[in-house]
């Protein structure tokens, strides 16, 4: 299953200046409430030799908000982040769920529907871009599973986190409606990663189920219900914590934890993180600097034993 | 004096008999039988190990009878006849115990069905002593095939078989062959015409050398068995010489007289000399006798002065033609339920309420409209609702479902699109597009603008008194309301009905119908053409509702059946026949009328009955009501059933 | 609980209808297409999350919308339930994707929605217009400020936790450099689907 050939042997690099792999569209979250993801996954991905380069002056992408309140600008405002990430001539690489769908509704229209299409063209050729035809956005997820490869983690690691028992969780928009994930509702590819870290994955049937997203704001009695749900299969199954690759999951799952706790009188004190926190402390990188600090229930005396 | 030496075999049938069944009490109990010499039990007695066992014993113990106890003698009868046959002893010397279905899978209690297994074993046993053997006979078959019906099940048929190098007489009732299909517009899912590819078919029959076709023409009675029915068909009078009518047409435009064609279901009219529709094969007009002026006053004759050939002939008679034919194929077609007998539909009460057929006259580009659908006042209609199951799926009417409404309806939603700019309702209770690319196409008309699926039963149609419209009342059961469409035409998609003459049709060929009225085939699944008549063999819409493909693949296959009969030379006649001992028969005929095959005759000479073996079938009725005992059924006779009376209640 | 009315059933004259209009409204939606080829399945309703808060499951909302019952769709809570997990289009037998059509509707119902999610919506593509990008202090005070400006103060300890983590900020945001390019992309996207 595993991916033998290396980044490194893929593209080798010139001695001189190297050429970054990737442009990376981190997304407002990464900027703000999900900073250790960003810096978790820039970090963890230079160590497996994968080098990205912030796409410059990005915009947000819009999200699922915006798909449903204007559906035209819903499609020009990545578009314009498409647009730049093709003046670079790079693929682009993207670690939010959430942009990530947004994003690759913008692909799916450069493919099927010609009318739009140029509607959207139009916006962008008023602010004097253009975008021709879709852009290879790579779910940083996947470039580690793929292109860097489980043999090659495997190589790398410092600290294999033997024993430790993690409930990967992929949230929805991820792999559906249909990416390069090997299954839209049950994808493989971060239990394979957390394997290679040493890492006991537990069996999570929820692991493409949804936590209500944004509906958080506007929904928040039934959202907390489903994030219960989520939570208690996690603990059911054992798991000593919830590897997430979504902001949007991780908020949810962490940040209301307590008042999920309160409103189900329950007892939950899951930490939930990052899998490339799991990841980078793993490739030996330091615990702070993975930022396990930042949420809100404490993961550190799951990783003490590994430090 | 020593009975003959029986052999007992039991089997298992796997667990379908040993599961119920105590096989080793069953197997003792038989050994312990008078006569009895061996008594063996096995897994499956009809495999090769199992017919190697009797085999075996026949030759090495010098049995004299057979007795197996297994399944019904319908399936495995000819095997241990056949096993008996290869061991050198007469296969009527064989007789079977059904412990299967007559016992382990209808009895419960084990105890019980052990019990049963002794007494149908014990009977079996006893019949088997008085068992004499019998030779079978086999008589030559003639090698001409009877097709009843013109439609395109059994101009398939006819086809294949003149293909085939057999010679075939093919009937049809009305005055071309064609059927219902030459009725239809286009054809789902392909959206050929049905015109297009039926003519050149039914060209094919008129040309081909090896079909005898007769038109106009029924059969009036069937006599005599597989491989010699002898048929008597009725030619009825064209009024025209076949050989000099060129089919001009000249005759039907200046004949008088206007009646409502029945090939246009009403919807366009024919004269009193015609030929139903232009295509028609052959395509020489019919004199309708009921209707022409000549016939009921004297006068007119206009068809015979203006007949160019001089080819009219007033004077002309029915002919009788009585043939001999090896097989027989029934493909009498269907008749469509007629929607008036629910007034709620308002069929007969309100002009654009209309059936299927009607609609596909209207569609068709030689219709009444030249193809245009129209209503009844001419004009163009705004909104069409098409309602499914009229008649099908109903305890009320039809049980069944008719298989081809929910194709018909996405069809007729189709054209309506094509032809109009109405908008089309269409109203199922489920859509059932089950044939190769039959869902590909409902798809695609499904998607097709201003065409809208209703899921729910079309419950009445009523008419808005005020606007005229038609209003169709139908519960959406998907959104749960109550949905009131207002429409101009309603296509009502009848169900697909066995013809009013079926019965009839069924006791002319001796064959049965099925309770939904159908012709009932052989075995459901796996003898679909057969019929319990041997030799006589069904096909198309007469044995159930069915589209053109399998219509087709039917009457193909019925073809194959015909020419396995035809081809072989010769049948196998049972001697399980009835037969007169001379010396006691008094004369007195009382069993003559009773015979149900006419196999009896009267010897004047000798004054006694006399059976003819070729047409009798065994059925016993002359044995039980002869009243001197002088008939006597050959392997079911007083003595063998007494036996095996004794037997049953001896337990 | 409020003593619930006598169910009717509710009797719908076809006329007061026009499906191809509101077939063809939706149509101009890109990934809203084959509406019509639903066969009413329910694996949509059956796979989503959320269903059973729904007033009318999305199987429902397809049959409504195919008899052209506009107004009753666009007053319908479904789509303001939906979180777009995609798990109804992902399993769609049809190839429907039933989150593009949620998205259409409520594009269309926002232009007229005075709800908690038609305000949410809009403050969200004010922040964008206003940054360039989403920040999540600025958008949930003004969506209050909108909604329910008490809300802020239930929403303050969560708020206050959050600026611990270091994961809001109370600073004034920064504009993006091209916060011009999308003032104008917001204009032309305006005057595009003004003219239509």
């Amino acid at each position: 299953m595993s991916e033998t050939k290396t980044k490194d042997a893929a593209r080798p690099k010139g001695a001189g200046e190297a050429k970054p792999d990737f442009v990376f569209f981190p997304g407002c979250s990464l900027h703000s409430t999900a900073r250790e993801y960003h810096d978790s996954t820039v970090q963890s991905m230079a160590v497996l030799g994968i080098t990205l380069e912030e796409l410059d002056d990005w915009n947000c992408c819009g999200a699922t908000a915006l798909s449903s309140a204007d559906s035209l600008l819903s499609y020009a405002l990545p578009a314009r982040n498409l647009a730049m990430t093709q003046e670079r001539g790079l693929p682009m690489a993207v670690a939010c769920n959430s942009c990530f769908v947004t994003l690759n509704r913008v692909n799916a229209l450069m493919e099927t529907d010609a009318p739009y299409r140029s509607k959207v063209e139009e916006t962008l050729k008023a602010i004097g871009r253009r975008l021709d035809g879709p852009v290879e956005i790579r779910h940083t997820l996947h470039i580690i599973y793929h292109d860097v490869g489980l043999d090659r983690i495997r190589e790398k690691v410092k600290r294999r986190l033997e024993g430790l028992k993690v409930a990967p969780y992929y949230g929805c928009q991820i792999a559906r409606p249909r990416h390069e994930f090997s299954d839209p509702e049950f994808p493989t590819e971060m239990d394979d990663i957390l394997e290679a870290i040493g890492a006991e994955v537990v069996r999570y049937d929820r692991k493409t189920k949804c936590c209500g997203g944004a509906l958080m704001t506007t929904k928040e009695d039934v959202v907390l219900e489903l994030n219960e749900q989520l939570l208690r299969e996690a603990q059911v199954r054992g798991a000593d914590l919830i590897a997430v690759c979504c902001p949007m999951c991780q908020m949810n799952l962490d940040a209301y934890q307590g008042k999920i706790n309160s409103r189900f009188g329950t007892d939950y004190k899951l930490p939930v993180v990052y899998f490339t926190q799991l990841l980078g402390f793993a490739l030996g990188l330091d615990e702070k600097a993975m930022g396990f600090g930042r949420g809100f229930v404490p993961a550190g005396k799951h990783l003490k034993k590994y430090a | 004096m020593p009975g003959p030496k029986i052999g007992v075999y039991v089997c298992h049938c796997g667990s379908n008999i040993a599961g119920k069944v105590d096989m080793d009490a069953l197997r003792e109990f038989a050994a312990e039988l008078p006569d009895v010499v061996v008594s063996r039990d096995y897994k499956y007695m009809c495999s090769d190990p199992g017919q190697d066992l009797i085999k075996a014993d026949i030759k090495e113990k010098g049995l004299e009878r057979v007795v197996v106890a297994s399944c019904s003698p319908r399936m495995h009868e000819p095997t241990f006849k056949r096993a008996c046959q290869d061991a050198g002893l007469n296969p009527y010397l064989m007789e079977m115990a059904n412990i299967r279905e007559q016992c382990s899978w209808v009895t419960e209690d084990g105890e019980a069905a052990t019990q049963k297994a002794k007494a149908l074993v014990h009977s079996a046993v006893n019949k088997a002593r008085h068992l004499e053997p019998l030779e079978d006979k086999t008589v030559p078959v003639d090698p001409k095939t009877l097709i009843v019906g013109g439609g395109i099940a059994g101009i398939e048929a006819a086809l294949k078989i003149a293909e085939a190098g057999k010679e075939v007489y093919l009937v049809e009732r009305e005055p071309s062959i064609g059927g219902n299909m030459a009725k239809l517009d286009k054809t789902f899912p392909t959206l050929d015409c049905a015109a297009c590819i039926l003519t050149p078919k039914m060209v094919s029959v008129a040309q081909h050398p090896n079909i005898t076709l007769l038109t106009y023409s029924e059969v009036e009675k069937v006599e005599g068995y597989i491989g010699n029915f002898e048929v008597t068909i009725r030619k009825r009078a064209r009024s025209i010489d076949e050989k000099l009518c060129n089919g001009c047409g000249t005759c039907q435009e200046k004949c008088p007289i206007k009646v409502p064609n029945e090939f246009e279901e009403g919807l366009g009219m024919r004269k009193a000399i015609y030929t139903p529709f232009p295509q028609a094969v052959p395509n020489k007009p019919v004199i309708d006798r009921e209707n022409c002026t000549y016939y009921k006053t004297g006068k007119c004759k206009i068809c015979e002065r203006v007949c160019p050939p001089k080819a009219i002939r007033f004077d002309q008679e029915d002919e009788i033609i009585t043939e001999k034919f090896g097989a027989i194929i029934v493909a009498t077609g269907y008749q469509l339920f007629d929607p008036s007998v629910g007034p709620q539909w308002g069929y007969g009460r309100y002009d654009n309420v209309i059936h299927g057929l009607q609609f596909e006259r209207l569609s068709n580009a030689s219709g009444p409209t030249g193809g245009k659908i129209l209503l009844k006042d001419g004009s163009e209609p705004e909104a069409v609702a098409i309602l499914h199951c009229v008649g099908s799926r109903d305890t009320n009417y039809a049980e069944y479902c008719s298989r081809i409404c929910c194709m018909t309806s996405v069809k007729f939603a189709h054209l309506v699109r094509e032809k109009t700019n109405a908008k089309v309702y269409d109203l199922y209770m489920d859509m059932r597009t089950f044939g190769k690319q039959y869902e590909e196409f409902y798809n695609r008309v499904v998607a097709e603008r201003d065409i809208y699926f209703i899921r729910g039963k079309g419950a009445e149609v009523m008419q808005d008194p005020e606007t005229g419209k038609l209003l169709v009342r139908v519960e959406d059961t998907l959104l749960g309301v109550f949905r009131e469409i207002p429409v101009d035409m309603v296509i009502l998609n009848a169900a697909i009905c066995p013809r009013p003459d079926a019965q009839e049709v069924a006791q002319k060929f001796g064959i049965q119908r099925s309770a939904d009225g159908f012709f009932l085939e052989y075995h459901l699944k796996l003898e679909p053409m057969k019929t319990a008549n041997d030799g006589v063999f069904i096909a198309g819409t007469c044995q159930s509702p069915k589209d053109i493909p399998d219509t087709v693949g039917q009457g193909a296959g019925a073809a194959a059946e015909a020419l396995k009969v035809v081809f072989a030379g010769q049948v196998t006649v049972t001697p399980t026949t009835a037969e007169v001992r001379d010396t006691l028969c008094s004369g007195c005929r009382i069993c003559i009328p009773l015979c149900p095959y006419n196999a009896i005759t009267f010897d004047e000479a000798k004054g006694v009955a006399q059976v003819n073996e070729a047409l009798c079938k065994g059925c016993g009725t002359c044995a039980a009501s002869c009243p001197s005992g002088a008939l006597r059924a050959k392997h079911f006779d007083n003595r063998q059933l007494y036996a095996q009376i004794e037997g049953v209640c001896a337990e | 609980m409020e003593q619930a009315e006598a169910k009717t059933l509710e009797v719908i004259r076809q006329d007061a209808f026009d499906p191809a209009k509101f077939l063809e409204e939706l149509d101009a939606f890109p990934g809203v297409d084959k509406i019509k080829n639903c066969m009413q399945c329910g694996v949509c309703t059956a796979s989503c999350p959320l269903s059973h808060e729904m007033k009318e499951t999305p199987r429902k909302i397809i049959e409504m919308i195919r008899a052209g019952m506009r107004d009753e769709v666009l007053a319908s809570d479904t789509m303001w339930y939906c979180a777009s997990c995609y798990a109804c289009t992902v399993r769609c037998p049809q190839g429907i994707s039933m989150a593009e059509v949620m998205y259409a509707l409520r594009t269309i119902a926002l232009r007229t929605a005075r709800n908690l999610s038609a305000a949410f919506y809009k403050t969200f593509s004010d922040t964008v217009r206003r940054y360039g990008r989403m920040h999540e202090s600025d958008l949930m005070i003004r969506f209050a400020l909108r909604t329910n400006p008490l809300s802020l103060l239930k929403m303050g300890p969560l708020g206050l936790r959050m600026l611990a983590k270091g994961k809001m900020s109370l600073s004034v945001p920064t504009p993006i450099r091209g916060a011009k390019e999308i003032g104008k992309l917001y204009e032309k996207v305006a005057e595009l689907e003004g003219g239509a």
